[in-house]
């Protein structure tokens, strides 16, 4: 076999959450250029049919599908509206999070529970209901966007419930992945560094030195250069793989 | 399909062990996404063939002798003036109970699996820093986080934590003069190493309830682990061990 036809998603179904925008909508191209179907799922229903006019016009497939992951039913309604429209799910990229830049004393209550809201019980929501459907039909490819947060703490801003909620992300990957294996149901994490996207404000002067000037490769990556280690991730190139982080952050964990 | 960034074309990659086992699927797969291959290996045996097989060089090199290791170097770069890519794959395994290791078990162990590993990433690892780009893999092993069981090997594991470590300091050290090194840690994999092991039931029942995938590797699903970190694919990923265990490490 072609090494390079182990990478290949021809046929398959992909979910991406939070796929209209940044490192999702550079994970829901990726995805598409291996050749799957991909669901963008996400809030701003304007911006995802501009992301899916734009995979369309290129030659490749793409739906716009309403999801706030915060809300389990509409989790249950995206399953149904994906699976009618381009199959059963086989990969489901949990990428929805959100991040705010406070000290811990200061964090109002609201804030806090946004985090966990979103990037962990959104992404609980998510990982249960696809992945209870991908038991019963076989099997599945689950990637849960973590982030190197979950094992340094940033500097120089704070952002003590993003990090808390990360740290859960990787460890919730490990626990599905060896409950889910003999359901061959892999259950992976990625791991970024610094990618510039609206979310992470790397060109503003005041993160230039920790950000960037400390870490090793001394620069940021963009989201597209991301896209191939989701593609590893969902691919049977990776059929091995259930239970890892894969760090992907330009060295900056190493010092 | 469109390549990802996976592709190695016109890339020139040396594997050590490139012969045997998870060296020569690993071989065959970098061949494969168009890599010019440079099998270093120590067994004459298997090494040509695996050479000609790929349409590549086999280079006798024992990679715990820094001279052998300088030679294999110079061989290359005469050939093809450059490597992009270097796998450091050639390891042995000992099995015998800690307080009965002889020094010269322990040593050799050492010696190939993280010395070889060293001297190959130091004399390679110069002439990609000459060039300021190139791409190096170390295989290390979940052994370098977890204690296998029930057989013992601490040399491996010892020299295994190692490979991660040094993998993470080279990848440090490199990082901004073009030059990645990452290592992919298996788990148990079907080849001649774990051959003896699946033999024997005490062993096998023990790696196999310990899986929650509940098998072991072909060698084929390593390999692209290794291409993935060895290609543009990873461009952002330093330092990094990928560990790809069928999940033997969560549990």
């Amino acid at each position: 076999m072609a090494v390079l036809d182990a990478f290949d998603l021809s046929g398959k179904t992909a979910v991406v959450t939070g796929g209209n925008t940044g490192m999702g909508e550079a994970f829901a191209r990726a995805l598409v250029e291996a050749g799957a179907g991909v669901a963008l799922a996400a809030r701003t229903r304007e911006r995802s049919e501009r992301v899916v006019g734009e995979i369309s016009d290129s030659g490749g497939k793409a739906v716009a599908v309403d999801l706030d992951v915060t809300d389990p039913a509409q989790v249950d309604r995206m399953l149904e509206e994906v699976t009618e429209r381009l199959g059963p799910v086989d990969i489901l990229v949990n990428n929805a999070g959100v991040c705010y830049h406070r000290p811990a004393a200061e964090v109002p209550l609201e804030e806090w529970h946004d985090v966990f809201d979103i990037n962990v019980h959104g992404l609980w929501h998510c990982a249960q209901r696809v992945g209870r459907r991908m038991i019963e039909g076989g099997g599945g490819n689950i990637i849960n966007i973590g982030s190197i947060s979950a094992m340094i703490v940033n500097r120089p801003q704070w952002q003590p419930a993003y990090n808390a909620s990360k740290a859960a992300v990787h460890q919730l990957t490990k626990s599905l992945a060896a409950e889910w294996a003999p359901h061959n149901v892999r259950v992976n994490a990625l791991a970024p560094g610094y990618v510039k996207t609206a979310m992470s404000p790397v060109d503003e002067p005041q993160f230039r030195q920790h950000w960037i000037e400390d870490a090793p490769m001394q620069r940021y990556a963009t989201p597209e250069e991301l896209g191939p280690s989701v593609v590893y991730l969902a691919s049977e190139a990776s059929s091995f793989m259930t239970g890892s982080v894969l760090v992907v952050d330009g060295g900056y964990t190493l010092f | 399909m469109e390549d990802n960034g996976f592709s190695l074309r016109d890339k020139v990659a040396v594997v050590t062990g490139g012969g045997q086992s998870l060296g020569l699927a690993v071989s065959r797969a970098l061949h494969n996404a168009g890599a010019q291959m440079v099998i270093a290996e120590v067994n004459d045996e298997t090494g040509p063939d695996v050479a000609e097989e790929l349409e590549g060089t086999f280079v006798h090199t024992d990679v715990t002798d820094p001279a052998s290791v300088r030679d294999l170097v110079k061989t290359v770069l005469d050939e093809h003036g450059r490597i992009d890519v270097l796998v450091n794959n050639a390891g042995i395994v000992h099995n015998i109970p800690s307080e009965e290791v002889p020094d010269e078990e322990w040593l050799a162990v050492i010696s190939v699996n993280l010395n070889g590993v060293f001297w190959c990433c130091r004399e390679v690892g110069k002439v990609m820093l000459e060039r300021g780009s190139g791409s190096i893999v170390n295989v290390a092993s979940m052994s370098g986080i977890i204690s296998n069981h029930p057989q013992p090997q601490a040399a491996y594991n010892a020299s295994k934590a190692a490979v991660i470590t040094m993998t993470k300091s080279l990848g440090g050290e490199w990082a901004d003069r073009g030059v990645r090194v990452n290592s992919v840690s298996p788990g148990y994999i079907r080849t001649p190493l774990t051959e003896l092991g699946m033999s024997k039931s005490e062993w096998s029942e023990v790696w196999l309830s310990s899986t929650p995938m509940g098998r072991l590797a072909e060698p084929e699903e390593i390999a692209p682990a290794v291409l993935y970190l060895a290609s543009d694919a990873a461009s952002f990923a330093t330092g990094t061990n990928l560990v790809v265990d069928g999940g033997y490490t969560s549990w």
